[in-house]
């Protein structure tokens, strides 16, 4: 075999293994970052009989420059398990790596950082709930559910018809269907019943708001995917434009501009809400039902909020 | 460095919009620069294809990228003395953050780090002097590029140590070349 070197051509990546996983690793990361972004990195190399496996991830800087002290610190963010590439053994030592369209790599990376921001969102979503559920948007998109909760606690059993009679929304059977999903309901041949979850609720006498905290945490996902309940991650975002830099910083007291949380916005959620004026508005929201405190156009934690959602939060980088 | 370069070449064609009159057009700057670095949002540029989408952009004029790796200082002073030439960019290893107060840069979950890119003004009295745009970024109290040097030893040993050692970008504008077409047509 002739080739003397690590090189890419036919769109693969041809490589000598040298000494094992952590030679692989020197060897190539050169080689795919040339390739495919200044910002890749090899996570992982790990040897098997078949060949190797290598786990790519992309780093991407943010500020996370605390406005206060000015102190100019640019955190590294590292987005890992984004794509796995497998190398398999050639002559004389030699190993091939077929290499993806540069653009199906970024989709797995896109892919991941949504994942990521969407466990994040979920976790502030739980630790936030019972503030925000003061917040009258809020309240009036949860109000379905909240009905219902009232309905299945008071009116069961009784017929689902009379229900969606009631309501004024015309999807009631929609959100039946996600109580149904979740335990809180059963139904019987047109009727209601209570679910094991409800009946639980009920003998541990919980409030109707601490059900529906429930509710959110376990149904986040249908609820936000299958009624669309935008508001579910609507505050949850602007709280972790704030909380996504203080939690990769470490620092409950980082001191963020409105600014600079536009930034967060445009750059980590590709929201463009960069105007200050309705940002501060949203973040005004959220100060008054103790989300965050946001004073003289400067925001920083609430501590039961930050603890609250610390030890939770998937690995941000 | 792009507008460096516009300032002595006026006829360069690709302008980075520092002195653009309103966002409309800094934007569109912006957009052709992401577009020529191969650049998506967060996921970052690629360098391969960097050279190529320079110069088929460049096509048709006497300019021309070219990229090197593996360089010495005595061609980096070459081309910083070279009146047709713009200042060079160049990669050094991550090491290099930890050399400078100007700003902090700390790695992520993975120890993966930032690749710092310098663009070296001069070399003289075994000094380095060139500026970081990140350091400009952080700097807001002047408009005009903050130097900042290393000796050249320690700027060599980073240089070298980048993953493609001592890769280096710059632009020419060759006189001669518009010439020699010239010369081509007439004979």
């Amino acid at each position: 075999m002739s080739i003397q070197e690590t090189r890419i051509s036919d769109e693969a990546l041809t490589f000598p293994a040298g000494t094992g996983e952590a030679s692989v690793k020197n060897r190539i990361e050169g080689h795919l970052r040339y390739h495919y972004s200044r910002r890749l990195f090899v996570q992982d190399v790990e040897e098997s009989e078949d060949g190797y496996y290598i786990k790519v991830g992309i780093a991407y800087p943010r500020d996370v420059s605390d406005c206060r002290k000015q102190d100019n610190v640019l955190k590294m963010v590292n987005i890992g398990d984004v794509q796995t590439l497998y190398a398999s053994p050639m002559d004389e030592g030699y190993y091939r790596m077929k290499l993806p369209d540069r653009s199906d790599l970024y989709d797995a990376f896109k892919q991941r950082h949504q994942d990521i921001l969407t466990r994040l969102d979920w976790s502030m979503a739980r630790a936030i709930y019972s503030k925000v559920y003061k917040l009258t948007p809020v309240r009036n998109q949860l109000n379905s559910v909240i009905e219902i909760v009232d309905f299945i606690r008071h009116e069961t059993p009784d017929s689902v018809r009379r229900l969606e009679n009631a309501q004024t929304t015309s999807n009631t059977r929609d959100y039946l269907d996600v109580f149904e999903e979740l335990g809180y309901i059963r139904i019987e041949d047109g009727t209601m019943l209570q679910g094991p979850k409800m009946e639980s609720a009920d003998i541990q006498g919980l409030q109707e708001k601490d059900i529906i905290g429930d509710i959110i945490d376990e149904g986040y996902y249908l609820l936000r995917q299958k009624l669309g309940l935008a508001m579910l991650n609507h505050f949850p975002k602007f709280a972790n434009a704030y909380y996504l830099s203080a939690l990769r910083r470490s620092d409950p007291e980082l001191h963020l501009s409105v600014e600079d949380i536009a930034e967060n916005l445009q750059a980590e959620y590709q929201d463009g809400t960069t105007d200050t004026w309705k940002l501060g508005r949203k973040l005004d929201s959220l100060h008054d039902v103790g989300v965050l405190k946001f004073q003289d156009k400067e925001v920083t934690s609430r501590e039961d909020v930050y603890n609250s959602v610390e030890p939770n939060i998937p690995s941000l980088g | 460095m792009l507008a460096d370069y516009r300032e002595f070449h006026p006829d360069f064609p690709i302008n980075p919009g520092e002195d653009a009159d309103d966002e409309e057009q800094r934007k569109a700057a912006r957009n052709e620069l992401k577009t020529l670095a191969g650049h998506r949002s967060r996921f970052g540029g690629n360098f391969s294809q960097l050279e190529a989408r320079l110069n088929g952009r460049l096509e048709d004029t006497s300019f021309e990228a070219y990229t090197a790796t593996q360089i010495d200082l005595g061609d980096l002073s070459k081309i910083l003395n070279t009146e047709t030439a713009s200042l060079p960019l160049v990669e050094l290893d991550p090491e290099y953050f930890d050399k400078i107060d100007e700003y902090d840069v700390q790695p992520g979950q993975f120890g993966a780090s930032e690749t710092p890119i310098l663009i070296p003004i001069q070399i003289e009295d075994d000094i380095v002097i060139y500026w970081d745009p990140l350091a400009d970024y952080y700097d807001n109290s002047t408009t005009n590029p903050v130097e900042m040097t290393l000796s050249e030893t320690t700027f060599l040993r980073l240089w070298s140590r980048a993953e493609r050692a001592r890769w280096t970008l710059w632009l020419d504008g060759q006189e001669q070349k518009k010439m020699a077409e010239f010369m081509d047509i007439d004979q």
